[in-house]
């Protein structure tokens, strides 16, 4: 598929979640003006109804998200209830401290799952295959939320190590880092399984072709077979399996910034659903979809420097 | 033996959560029963793991848990089953233009980022979908509502599987006759296509269990899912962030009943795979 047509493709889906989340937040309890009747006993239901008529929620639902997706596309999410700001300002901070923790967690669990997946495949039946196989298997089966609460308890309760919330953006940067190594901690062995799966399945397959066999019989050495030979071939469909994982991935982030306290937007996301804050939801939830969508994206940009067989131009 | 353990674990716990009744009357404690003087006590007695904050038995509970956590989980795999089988199926023999939507409909539903998705599903108020006030607050219904909203988003993995198999299938020289024979295309998918790639659906399907499991207790734990009294593994640790400073214990458990029986779901996966699906055409 070319480039156009995964452009195309991407806002398609873009504009699918937005239509489908805007159908269901009108399902959701309490329109905004419910909400500002509840709360103020005087109002009545001519005063609802002329409220309704000037927040348009009197118009068929397909005229209001049309409206909403105008404003959308302007830039203007809405305004949170909960927070009194534009949508979007209360989102910005929280989606830089999302990346600096789903940043930090990405690279420590490459960085140690590569080393594990090379070497888990080189030896597929050994010892260390065997435990590595088993530790994917736990960590695939382990809950998120109760690896933290573990984690809390041992770092936080019991040693006092470490604090069980963050706080970021007060404080030394030493005691931000600090706030920031437990939430790092429990991504990186959730996901760290996930990872090594992958790159295993992948580089087993990568290291049973028969160039492979080629180059062991020319007397290539171990490394430059490893490396050279079978690993640039097990990236892409290490690459392509990782990405249909990432929505999963960014939903483990959700449970982990909840269980800390942590001010992203997968907390975000959480406060706004219990708190009736709509607008907020909806915008959380597209900007993480968005996300997601962005980097299939550029994964699609980076088979091409990967593996120069394929071709953004032509067919994969 | 090493293949069938992971089943017999599971049929062990099943055993013992759909026994709960049986076993709260055999150590003579009532489950929901709370018990404001004897809260947090360690195991005594007829207490095997102590009580919670409310003096509630934690093992009595850790069964009935079990019951609805494992009810819900086996439900949503069924349903799920059903409809990724149904979906691939159809987009595999079909193909062309059916092929094209039912995969667009997929591969979008994959994109999602799953969890927030639910977070915001799970606020979804079942009165304006036009149910009473009392079924849409029952705890009962809460169960319900979690069943078919992980059945919903849980189904691709299955679906892309399935139509994988089909397009094989479809070519083979068994369907062709069939087809030559002038059987219906429903009864080809039916009899001829849907036996052959049972193998594949249950591997995935028992594999995709563990996750739905996984699924429901975040959501129970973030109280959006599974609603007290109704007990769930994932409810259970609703307050343990508050309870975790003094009594650790009562997060311990339900944790670990999830991940137990993820755990043995995950290797019986494995295990199914291994002896139903060797040539791995279900990876």
């Amino acid at each position: 598929m070319n480039i156009l047509g995964r452009t195309v493709q991407a806002l398609l889906t873009l504009l699918a979640v937005s239509f489908l989340v805007y159908i269901l937040i009108g399902l959701m309890p309490g329109d905004p003006v419910d909400l500002m009747a509840a709360g103020n006993p005087h109002m009545t239901p001519a005063d609802l109804a002329r409220l309704r008529a000037e927040y348009g929620l009197d118009q068929p639902l397909l005229a209001r998200y049309g409206r909403w997706l105008i404003a959308a596309l302007h830039g203007d999410l809405g305004y949170s209830r909960s927070y009194n700001l534009p949508v979007f300002e209360v989102i910005g901070p929280r989606a830089a401290h999302t990346v600096v923790l789903f940043g930090t967690a990405l690279l420590i669990t490459v960085a140690l799952a590569l080393p594990m997946g090379v070497y888990a495949a080189r030896f597929p039946g050994g010892i260390a295959d065997r435990m590595i196989n088993f530790f994917c298997l736990a960590g695939v089966s382990l809950p998120h939320f109760w690896l933290g609460l573990l984690l809390i308890c041992l770092f936080a309760v019991t040693l006092g190590w470490l604090p069980a919330a963050t706080t970021l953006s007060e404080g030394s940067l030493w005691a931000q880092a600090k706030s920031l190594a437990l939430p790092v901690i429990t991504l990186v062995v959730a996901e760290l399984a996930v990872y090594v799966r992958h790159l295993r399945a992948a580089m087993l397959e990568a290291l049973r072709a028969d160039h492979i066999r080629t180059a062991r019989a020319k007397g290539c050495s171990e490394s430059r077979i490893v490396w050279r030979h079978a690993f640039q071939n097990a990236l892409t469909p290490a690459l392509t399996v990782f990405m249909l994982d990432l929505g999963t991935i960014i939903g483990g982030a959700v449970t982990v910034e909840t269980i800390f306290g942590f001010p992203g937007m997968g907390k975000l996301l959480f406060d706004a659903v219990n708190g009736n804050d709509y607008n907020l939801a909806v915008a959380d939830l597209l900007i993480l979809t968005c996300f997601v969508v962005v980097a299939n994206f550029a994964a699609d940009g980076l088979y091409v420097v990967l593996d120069p067989r394929v071709s953004l131009a032509g067919k994969k | 033996m090493r293949r069938f353990l992971p089943a017999i674990v599971l049929l062990a716990l099943f055993l013992l959560c759909f026994f709960a009744p049986a076993i709260e009357h055999l150590l003579n404690i009532s489950s929901n029963e709370t018990d404001l003087a004897n809260r947090f006590a360690p195991a005594a007695g007829n207490h095997l793991l102590g009580t919670d904050e409310l003096g509630r038995d934690i093992f009595v509970r850790l069964l009935y848990g079990g019951q609805v956590s494992l009810t819900a989980a086996l439900a949503a795999g069924l349903a799920s089953a059903f409809i990724g089988t149904s979906v691939g199926m159809a987009a595999g023999y079909l193909g062309g233009k059916w092929d094209a939507i039912l995969m667009r409909l997929t591969d979008l539903l994959i994109a999602l980022p799953s969890l927030p998705l639910l977070i915001i599903l799970s606020a979804l108020d079942l009165q304006k979908l036009g149910f009473s006030a009392d079924i849409a607050n029952s705890p009962r219904v809460s169960l319900y509502k979690i069943i078919a909203l992980i059945s919903i988003l849980s189904w691709t993995t299955v679906a892309r599987l399935a139509r994988a198999r089909t397009l094989t299938l479809r070519q083979m020289d068994f369907v062709r006759a069939a087809r030559a024979l002038g059987v219906g295309d429903f009864r080809i998918v039916l009899r001829h296509i849907f036996p052959n790639l049972m193998n594949t659906v249950v591997v995935a399907t028992a594999l995709a269990v563990g996750n739905i499991i996984l699924m429901e207790s975040v959501l129970s734990f973030l109280g959006l899912g599974i609603q007290p009294p109704l007990p769930s593994w994932g409810n259970m640790l609703t307050h343990a962030e508050e309870t975790i400073w003094e009594h650790a214990r009562l997060s311990v458990y339900p944790g670990m009943m999830i991940f137990v029986t993820v755990l043995a779901f995950n290797f019986l996966g494995d295990a199914l795979q291994q002896t139903l699906d060797p040539k791995g055409t279900g990876k």
